[in-house]
């Protein structure tokens, strides 16, 4: 919860919950199960992706995103009686995935498992590098979401015209290849002094940067901030929102 | 360049490093696709940057449908941007003529209507607008 407090408190995920087309929501929550059990496996729960203790713990996160989202939800007054139980139902259901995902990592960074602990870090840093991806993609969703709600990504967008959205992309890949190089050399078996610029540069970066667009596009979508809009100001709103993303994906391994 | 490994950062760990240190094919293809993806955003940019656009918003409003509701009549419509530039705060307006006489306006304001894009409303009317001339048009608009 100590994660998803921005999401529970922000007025547009209210909105959204209520007004989001149902398919897209539906699609959101069913997408988000592959990635909190992958997540629980890094995470150090278990040593296999599919089996009985990763899904229970899977589920386990999901059941407490959804009941710590409707409590917060009730204390908020956001939710109560008199509402539509579709718009109810809508509402936790867009809290329960940030939710999931903090339940998540708050599991490990309250070593709740604590002997799992110091097995599941050396997990991550010997992830093959598929792994280090899907890092990548939890870290972009867990910082675009909340963001992603707002009006001011479109606004924003509207706002820039093309070149400042260019000059946004090349300020985007100069910070996570910043970030990538501190973070990925200091605790990652992947990249090492010996590995050339443009190397990391291509494996790292540009893949991450390619995931946050990916990751941004697939969110803006889903809460219908691209609906009848043209390529151009789509576009712009994914590179708006591609920035947080980003550092998310670059980021992944010190937030994870 | 030669290097060593720091060993000193990292004292919990067994030093692994350089067996994965070889990019494999898999690796490289993703890159690639990332790559792609990348620089694609960038020329698509690149692209619309260099196009002259300075034309500002154009704002049509065609009619959709008109439904009977239990108190009112409602007509939706649909704002279009032709132009080059967002609309912020675009107000329509509707109205119903009798001949030279109005007989009722009614009128919304929506909030962005971003270049070359099409945003939904709908108008509300006491009286029944099949029997009247209906005539949409904007009002204004506001820069983001």
């Amino acid at each position: 919860m100590i994660f998803s407090f921005p999401t529970l408190m922000t007025q547009e995920m209210w909105e959204l919950g209520s007004s989001m087309s149902h398919f897209r929501l539906a699609l959101l929550l069913l997408l988000v199960l592959p990635l909190l059990m992958g997540l629980a496996y890094y995470m150090g729960f278990e040593d296999s992706f599919i089996d009985t203790g990763n899904l229970l713990h899977t589920f386990g996160s999901y059941g407490i995103g959804f009941v710590s989202a409707a409590i917060m939800l009730l204390l908020f007054a956001v939710i109560g009686p008199g509402m539509a139980v579709h718009e109810i139902v809508g509402r936790i259901a867009l809290q329960a995935v940030p939710a999931a995902i903090g339940a998540t990592l708050l599991h490990n960074d309250l070593g709740l498992w604590e002997r799992h602990a110091e097995h599941a870090e050396r997990k991550r840093q010997h992830a093959p590098y598929i792994g280090q991806v899907f890092l990548m993609v939890v870290g972009t969703i867990f910082l675009a979401i909340s963001p992603a709600s707002t009006i001011e990504m479109v606004l924003i967008a509207y706002q820039m015209t093309e070149w400042h959205a260019l000059a946004l992309i090349f300020t985007t890949l100069l910070v996570m290849h910043a970030l990538v190089y501190a973070v990925q050399f200091r605790e990652s078996a992947a990249l090492s002094a010996a590995t050339p610029f443009w190397s990391a540069f291509l494996r790292f970066t540009v893949v991450g940067y390619a995931i946050a667009l990916l990751v941004s596009a697939y969110i803006l979508w889903t809460f219908g901030r691209l609906e009848n809009t043209a390529e151009t100001e789509s576009i712009k709103a994914v590179v708006v929102l591609g920035f947080p993303a980003a550092l998310g994906a670059a980021a992944a391994r010190l937030l994870l | 360049m030669h290097e060593e490994q720091p060993a000193s950062e990292q004292p919990a760990l067994p030093g692994q490093k350089p067996h994965q240190d070889i990019p494999t094919v898999g690796e490289w293809i993703i890159a690639a696709v990332g790559l792609v993806l990348v620089v694609s955003t960038i020329g698509f940019l690149l692209l619309q940057a260099l196009r002259d656009n300075a034309a500002p918003p154009h704002i049509t409003v065609v009619p959709e449908s008109v439904d009977r509701t239990r108190n009112a009549y409602l007509v939706t419509i649909r704002i279009m941007n032709r132009g080059e530039a967002t609309a912020a705060s675009s107000k329509v307006e509707g109205e119903l003529s009798n001949g030279a006489a109005s007989v009722e306006t009614s009128a919304v304001t929506i909030d962005y209507v971003p270049l070359r894009s099409q945003r939904r409303a709908g108008l509300y009317f006491q009286n029944d607008p099949r029997r009247f001339k209906l005539r949409l048009r904007p009002k204004g608009y506001r820069h983001p």
